[in-house]
């Protein structure tokens, strides 16, 4: 089976881990290598400086090199003129995606600028992308203070907002557990649940419909991330809507 | 490529623990090419700091485990140091002597530093076992009173250069831990923990050679195939995988 979608890759510097992979060409080349077709990138030079667009232009010129890779844009609603910086790239660029990092800029999701979000991600059909984490609180860098994002926010954003669907990254199996049982207009990726027979546990308490292939790469090993699905006790039908037609459905691939 | 698993606890709090629970868990490890496993028991089951009694009922179900299942299952047996000399002394005796246990798995009742270490080691040494030390970067989760860091294994490594050590937890000791075992040759280290962060493995086998680097899942806390792919995957030689993944724990455990 190839032709995967992997929802979650970046590139770019990292202060706490040395990428291999340090382009996003030699990522994209090494995704294409273990079967992954299709990609959404980020630049993570916009998690830590407020330049977001700086950062969000490059991705989007490295992405335009690339075939089936498709950029996913930081907003930083802590930063006032984000709104004006993604309808800018969107004349520029084919976006499906924009992704925030709540914890990392400072942002409660029930703020008004994440109310603004919302509404924006809703008017122009856009998904919106909520990075719960990047790392384990417990291997993180010890002088950074950030965590997760807290399960009742994430749930009461998808309350408040219940005309989007937004796809939480990097959520441990028990905060998605507890947050797609309370609400159903939600999305997660793979790649930090983590269990025996995780898939598994996922298909039968959240349902499959709810979850995307996503590797994390490069913080983490693509083919390990990919292993989770395509070495789990599913059935062939079952590994492809994770590996490939959530994603092609929802991003309209 | 064949593959011993040295950590795994395939019963694990309210899971199932029945004969077919087991089975379940080790049919589809041998799907993925795992040959056998360490078990290492359930461990937390009673709490940081288990009784006499606690600890005798985890041992006695890792004993069930490998006799269900004896070419595959190989129990370590489970020690509260704390509980002294004697109950250390007696319960090392049962377990490897009488029971057959290939080591000691040691968990967070203390810090790897403390006295109550000494008659852990010394049956190590008079058994002729490996121990296994759980072991985690002290600086975020700030638990050394109880909870052993790199340093604190590397600490007891040097101490007792004639016992074999498993530090637990590639992806807890982080780049820091693998520094700290680094000049520690009878300090090895597991693979296991968290999400399969890339660049670790390639870092443990270039800092302490493939020799000293060994595959552990820590399932079922685990995904089985992420864990195997961590190693699978890693940006180094099949020589040096199928070191890590079989030739080191068979010769450790086997080849005494």
């Amino acid at each position: 089976m190839t032709d995967f979608v992997d929802i979650n890759i970046s590139y770019g510097n990292w202060p706490f881990q040395s990428f291999a992979l340090d382009s996003l060409e030699a990522l994209t080349d090494h995704l294409k290598t273990s079967g992954i077709s299709h990609a959404f990138a980020s630049h993570l030079g916009s998690v830590f400086d407020p330049d977001t667009e700086r950062f969000n232009r490059i991705l989007v010129q490295d992405c335009s090199a690339i075939s089936n890779c498709f950029p996913v844009p930081t907003v930083n609603p802590a930063v006032r003129g984000w709104l004006k910086q993604i309808e800018g790239l969107n004349e520029i660029a084919n976006i499906r995606a924009v992704k925030v990092y709540p914890s990392y800029h400072n942002v409660n999701l029930s703020s008004k600028e994440m109310e603004e979000v919302a509404r924006y991600v809703s008017e122009s059909n856009l998904q919106l992308m909520i990075v719960v984490r990047l790392e384990d609180a417990r291997t993180r860098y010890h002088g950074l203070s950030v965590t997760g994002v807290p399960t009742t926010a994430m749930i009461e954003f998808c309350k408040t907002h219940a005309s989007i669907n937004p796809v939480f990254l990097n959520a441990y199996l028990p905060e998605i557990r507890e947050i797609s049982s309370s609400v159903s207009n939600v999305y997660f990726d793979t790649s930090f649940a983590d269990w025996f027979f995780v898939m598994e546990t996922l298909r039968d308490s959240v349902g499959l419909s709810r979850i995307l292939f996503g590797s994390h790469s490069p913080f983490l090993t693509t083919g390990a991330s990919l292993d989770k699905v395509r070495l789990a006790r599913l059935s062939e039908s079952e590994k492809t809507i994770v590996l490939r037609q959530n994603a092609s459905e929802l991003f309209g691939l | 490529m064949k593959i011993f698993d040295v950590h795994t606890h395939p019963t694990f709090e309210a899971g199932r623990t029945d004969y077919d629970g087991v089975n379940e868990v080790v049919t589809y490890a041998s799907t993925l090419g795992v040959e056998g496993m360490v078990v290492l028991g359930d461990v937390l089951l009673y709490g940081r700091t288990p009784s006499v009694k606690d600890v005798q009922a985890i041992n006695s179900k890792t004993a069930e485990l490998a006799e269900w299942f004896p070419d595959y299952l190989h129990g370590f047996c489970f020690l509260n140091p704390l509980l002294g000399e004697s109950f250390v002394v007696d319960e090392t005796e049962r377990c490897i002597s009488q029971l057959g246990f290939k080591g000691i798995k040691l968990e967070i009742c203390n810090n790897a530093r403390d006295d109550v270490m000494g008659p852990v080691m010394e049956q190590a040494r008079k058994l002729n076992v490996p121990v296994l030390q759980h072991t985690a970067d002290q600086t975020i989760i700030q638990e050394r009173e109880f909870h052993t860091d790199p340093a604190d294994t590397a600490w007891l490594g040097r101490q007792h250069p004639d016992v074999d050590i498993i530090m637990a937890h590639l992806t807890a000791c982080g780049k820091r831990g693998v520094m700290e075992i680094a000049d520690v040759p009878n300090v090895r280290l597991d693979t296991s923990a968290f999400q399969p962060v890339s660049g670790l493995v390639e870092f443990a086998v270039m800092h302490l050679g493939a020799d000293r680097v060994i595959y552990g899942s820590d399932l079922l806390i685990r995904d089985l195939p992420t864990q195997i792919g961590r190693v699978k995957h890693a940006r180094i030689d099949d020589a040096d995988k199928q070191k890590i993944f079989f030739d080191n724990a068979v010769s450790l455990l086997f080849d005494r």
